[in-house]
């Protein structure tokens, strides 16, 4: 049984009368890299801060490392690695200050050479201002002040938020590099999603406070789904299929998105629905991320006939 | 080492502000003493015409102001205006900067995190104001430089001006920590610091009234330190 | 209790009182400012009081000529009226015209109303007697005084040594120490002046006394300004070239309350007939109806116990002069008994309507201080009709808005020690101020107070009930709203406002400052997790 590192159980965060957060489960193992996915306003970086001990639950429990957020040690706070959201650090700092300051709160597990190394990977110099650097460069910076006291666990918060294409592979490659070395526990939230599926073995979704999915992340590839049925009449107004999330109607077609059902059970439906033909359709993470959360009205978003 | 870290941290933080009130302290000082060196030198009865054998003597002849009087009135204002600022660095641009999370995800306790800031403050006060204005005593009082010392009482009159710019310093603080709207319970930590600065500057003359600087403190410090431990970022 | 309990309990006790107070400022600067908007918009009717303008007969032409007259006493004891003739003869007046200056025209009249003399003042022939002059404060009163006696005071009293080309030393007043700090110029100090004299060491200082005012002179023999400084109980002249601090009164009975002197005392100079035949002399009385009159030329004191009725109030006063001939008294009263206590308005609207009789009186003092009675004149003081009655409209507004004003009002002083707010009301122009506004704002448990503070009490019941954490605070925040008023319900309100939600268990508000619901108890509501969800934990 692997080792917990992460621990939430039933977190809720209220912010006047609704649940930024509700009732939130999860159970992070040592080693994994967990991508924690929702869109704009779902609850991540609300479940992060409640996590690191930055808000305080209304209701549950989270515990890092055995700590209970709430009351997180400084020894417990020195195994946590955090990249904040946005980057945000001393403007008026250079790099080579912000290192000396960082240092002197891991006295003993400072890696200065690891870290020299990444600000030589990316192209920085010490004697740069902070205010004087891209929101990329800060981004890197941030993850560099994160992994040299090579902490145990990982925690980002939108890492790559704000930063353009080349800048943000730059990024995931130095993280990837340098992640995988000690087989870190890393949590990381984002709504980019393709940076998600090149790193993450597994992932959280949060859709409006609550948890929608927590498994591997291949398991979340193989279950949401979507399969094109024609119809040589028309197509059925309604459909009755368990595992359904949505569906789009045309004249001859039904588009299905459906969440953990096999092929077998497709191929049954389509003949009981008197179906010509099936096909399904190849989808993307983001592609599927999208389906998986939209919201139940949109289900008939693109339903032509009229009713 | 890590609270010297972050209290290092917040001086050079503070060092611009501090520096600023330091050095216009020192100038407004300095410019009154000569100024005053100057009138001195004229001779006393060149300022009191008519003080002669034979004369009544109003009193107010008989009065004068200190040579550090003007100087401790701009203390006055600049040691409130002081705490006000480092306030507004210490707890409302990390707010703005949004880099209280960064601060906060230190292996320190919050208490070590908020004590450097509250010792940068008052390590702020003592060196930027508090030294330079004892200097300026001392420089006043120097023999050969005016015919007799000032009275003691000049100094004490700025130390608690100084005292009143902590008060501003907490109640700035305790209103960035607030999280309630400005148009309710927010401003009152400020309201109070100004309460109590006004109450004290408008009734100097009953003497005992500065002692409402210790319980202002007290009130406010006390507060602070519980926003400061159970505040969300 | 661990120390961050700790702090958190003290900081609630600190938060409630601060917000306390400023709440409790703001309702009082909110009323204030309500009653002062119906002051400015309801405007005042007087009275209507226009009487014509009539032609005086000659008895109101006498009245006036005596009313406005000054009472003048020979040295034989002979009573003159001397009345001042200006532009406005006549006018009708209350009391006599000012008594300074020797300028324009002068009448003298007889008490049997025969005209004496008709000419300038200054070539008047007649050589009054002069009463000592109440010595002037220069705005250095007791509470300046204060001032500098406190620790932040940046200004200072120094009195010069020295000649007039040069100075030689100069003397600061110690506030602390209260008593005069000598320095040469050539550095270094040069003793100490106190109640003790001179001393050239600070332990044998001891303090002049609970201070009330100082005169300050330059004799023409001196090297230095003198001072007449006057405490609770003594007096002192201080002369600074002499460094001598000589105590010429000392009352351990009763408090100096006046001190009057010629203007002889100080200058020693003969100029004018009328100089040249006073002694210098100085007029003090005390608290227990005392006179001390300390005269020179030759040294001399007497004491002058005068009687409880003469005792010193608006329309009593005695005066005292000396001459080489002997020493007098000069006596004025009205027959009108003196107010109880500070007269409110009424009293002294009666006061001012009613007639009343004045009397001045001339009596001789011998050396034991007893009085024998020379003369005595007594006029009538009309009555003034025309007091104009204001309908006093903050009167009305004020009623109303008191309603909102906090039962707890008197117990606000219990903690402060007896006198205290006396105290800061006599010392401090501001205090004074701010404690008459709060004053205007006590509460007169009016119906009103009762309908608003029950009001107060039904809204903080409603608001808290289903955010209470427990029943004792409920009751302490329902007691603490129903002691304040409406800033308690506002203190209240600010310090607590947890959000609220619907039970989905009873359907009841409950706060969510609590994990359970106030009511029933049931939790808070868990989403429900769909089958489409997929959701593996390890």
């Amino acid at each position: 049984m692997a080792e917990i590192v992460l621990e939430t159980k039933g977190l809720t965060k209220y912010y006047g009368a609704k649940p930024a957060l509700d009732h939130l489960d999860l159970r992070v193992p040592r080693g994994c890299i967990c991508g924690f996915l929702g869109r704009n306003g779902a609850g991540k970086t609300t479940a992060i801060k409640l996590m690191l001990g930055l808000l305080t639950p209304t209701a549950g429990s989270a515990t890092l490392l055995g700590c209970d957020s709430t009351a997180l040690t400084p020894a417990i706070r020195q195994r946590i690695g955090y990249v904040t959201e946005g980057h945000r650090l001393f403007r008026w700092m250079t790099i080579g200050r912000l290192e000396e300051f960082q240092r002197a709160f891991f006295p003993k597990q400072w890696d200065s050479r690891l870290f020299a190394d990444m600000i030589e990977y990316f192209e920085l110099s010490k004697r740069q201002k902070i205010k004087h650097l891209s929101n990329g460069q800060r981004a890197q910076v941030s993850l560099a002040l994160a992994l040299a006291p090579n902490p145990e666990l990982l925690v980002m918060d939108d890492p790559t938020l704000g930063l353009d294409a080349a800048i943000r592979r730059q990024f995931l490659e130095g993280m990837i590099e340098l992640i995988t070395r000690q087989g870190r526990t890393v949590l990381f939230s984002s709504h980019i999603l393709a940076d998600v599926e090149r790193v993450a073995d597994r992932i959280v979704v949060i859709d409006k406070g609550v948890l929608r999915a927590d498994c591997p992340l291949e398991q979340f590839r193989a279950s949401v789904r979507k399969v094109v049925v024609h119809f040589e009449n028309s197509a059925p107004a309604d459909v009755e299929l368990a595992g359904l999330l949505h569906f789009r109607r045309s004249e001859r077609q039904l588009e299905l998105t459906l969440v953990g059902v096999g092929d077998a059970e497709v191929a049954d439906w389509a003949r009981q629905a008197g179906a010509e033909r099936f096909d399904f359709v190849e989808m993307n993470l983001e592609d599927q991320f999208i389906e998986f959360t939209a919201p139940p009205h949109r289900r008939r978003l693109f339903q032509w006939e009229k009713a | 080492m890590r609270f010297l870290a972050l209290l290092r941290k917040e001086l050079r933080e503070s060092l611009p502000w501090l520096l600023l009130a330091g050095l216009l302290l020192l100038g407004v000082g300095l410019l009154a003493l000569r100024a005053q060196v100057r009138f001195t030198n004229q001779g006393y009865w060149s300022y009191h015409p008519g003080m002669g054998p034979g004369e009544d003597i109003a009193a107010y002849r008989l009065v004068r102001n200190s040579r550090l009087a003007e100087p401790a009135l701009w203390l006055a204002f600049i040691a409130p205006g002081l705490g006000l600022v480092l306030g507004v660095s210490h707890f409302w641009v990390p707010l703005f900067a949004r880099t209280w999370s960064f601060l906060l995800h230190r292996s320190t306790s919050r208490m070590s995190i908020l004590g450097a800031k509250l010792g940068a403050a008052i390590l702020g006060f003592l060196i930027s104001l508090g030294l330079v204005w004892t200097g300026l005593y001392w420089y006043a009082c120097r023999p050969g430089v005016f015919p007799i010392p000032e009275p003691i009482q000049i100094l004490v009159a700025g130390w608690i001006y100084i005292a009143m710019g902590l008060v501003v310093y907490l109640g700035t603080a305790l209103s960035a920590l607030s999280t309630a709207r400005w148009y309710t319970t927010r401003i009152f930590g400020l309201a109070f610091a100004t309460l109590a600065v006004f109450v004290m500057l408008v009734q100097w003359h009953l003497g005992w009234v500065f002692v409402l600087a210790v319980p202002a403190i007290a009130i406010l410090l006390v507060q602070t330190v519980a926003a400061f431990l159970s505040r969300e970022f | 209790m661990n120390a961050k309990n700790l702090i958190h309990h003290f900081a609630r006790v600190a938060g409630v009182f601060m917000v306390t107070l400023l709440v409790l400022l703001l309702v009082v600067a909110v009323q204030s400012i309500t009653i002062e908007l119906a002051y400015l918009f309801w405007t005042a009717t007087p009275a209507s009081s226009t009487e014509p303008k009539q032609e005086l007969t000659p008895e109101q032409a006498r009245t006036q000529r005596i009313l406005r007259a000054k009472k003048e006493f020979l040295p034989d004891g002979t009573l003159h009226l001397v009345t001042q003739i200006t532009g406005n003869r006549w006018q009708p007046a209350y009391g006599s015209y000012p008594s300074d200056a020797l300028t324009g025209q002068e009448q003298v009249y007889d008490v049997n109303d025969k005209l004496l003399w008709d000419g300038p003042a200054k070539e008047r022939p007649y050589n009054y007697l002069s009463w000592a002059q109440a010595i002037r404060d220069d705005g250095f009163t007791r509470e300046r005084m204060k001032h500098h006696q406190q620790f932040t005071e940046p200004r200072v009293l120094e009195i010069p040594v020295g000649t007039p080309d040069e100075l030689l030393e100069i003397w600061r007043y110690d506030s602390w120490a209260d008593c005069f700090v000598g320095y040469s110029l050539q550095g270094g100090r040069v003793g100490y002046l106190s109640a003790a004299g001179w001393t050239d060491s600070k332990a044998d200082v001891r303090p002049f006394g609970p201070f009330q005012s100082f005169q300050a002179w330059w004799p023409p023999d001196s090297h230095s300004p003198t001072l007449l400084w006057q405490t609770e109980q003594c007096i002192y002249e201080i002369g600074f070239a002499s460094r001598q601090a000589d105590r010429i009164l000392e009352s351990p009975q009763g408090r100096i309350e006046y001190v009057a002197m010629n203007p002889s005392y100080r200058f020693r100079q003969a100029s004018g007939e009328t100089m040249a035949r006073t002694r210098p002399w100085l007029h003090c009385r005390t608290s227990d109806g005392v006179h001390h009159l300390i005269l020179k030329d030759p040294d001399q004191t007497i004491t002058v116990a005068t009687p409880p009725e003469w005792k010193q109030w608006y329309g009593n006063h005695c005066e005292f002069a000396a001459t080489k001939e002997g020493v007098f008294l000069r006596r004025t009263w009205l027959e009108y008994p003196a107010p109880a206590a500070r007269g409110n308005p009424d009293w002294w609207t009666g006061f001012r309507r009613a007639p009343k009789n004045q009397s001045v009186e001339l009596y001789r003092v011998d050396e034991t201080g007893g009085l024998d009675l020379v003369n005595r004149y007594s006029w009538t003081l009309p009555g003034d009709p025309g007091a104009i009655q204001y309908v006093e409209p903050r009167s009305h507004v004020k009623r109303f808005v008191t309603a909102f004003s906090p039962f707890l009002y008197d117990l606000f002083w219990l903690p402060f020690p007896a006198g205290f707010q006396h105290n800061l009301y006599e010392r401090s122009d501001f205090a004074c101020q701010f404690i008459e506004a709060v004053e205007e704002m006590r509460p007169r448990f009016s119906v009103w107070s009762w309908l608003v503070t029950g009001a107060m009490l039904a809204l903080t019941f409603r608001h808290g009930r289903p955010r209470r954490t427990s029943w004792g605070r409920l009751v302490f925040w329902l007691v603490f709203v129903a002691l304040l008023n409406v800033a308690g319900f506002l203190v209240y309100w600010a310090l607590n406002h947890a959000p609220t939600m619907a039970c989905p268990a009873c359907g009841k508000r409950r706060g969510l400052n609590r994990i359970d619901c106030v009511h029933c108890r049931a939790a808070l509501p868990t989403p429900e997790h769909g089958k489409l969800d997929l959701i593996f934990s390890v």
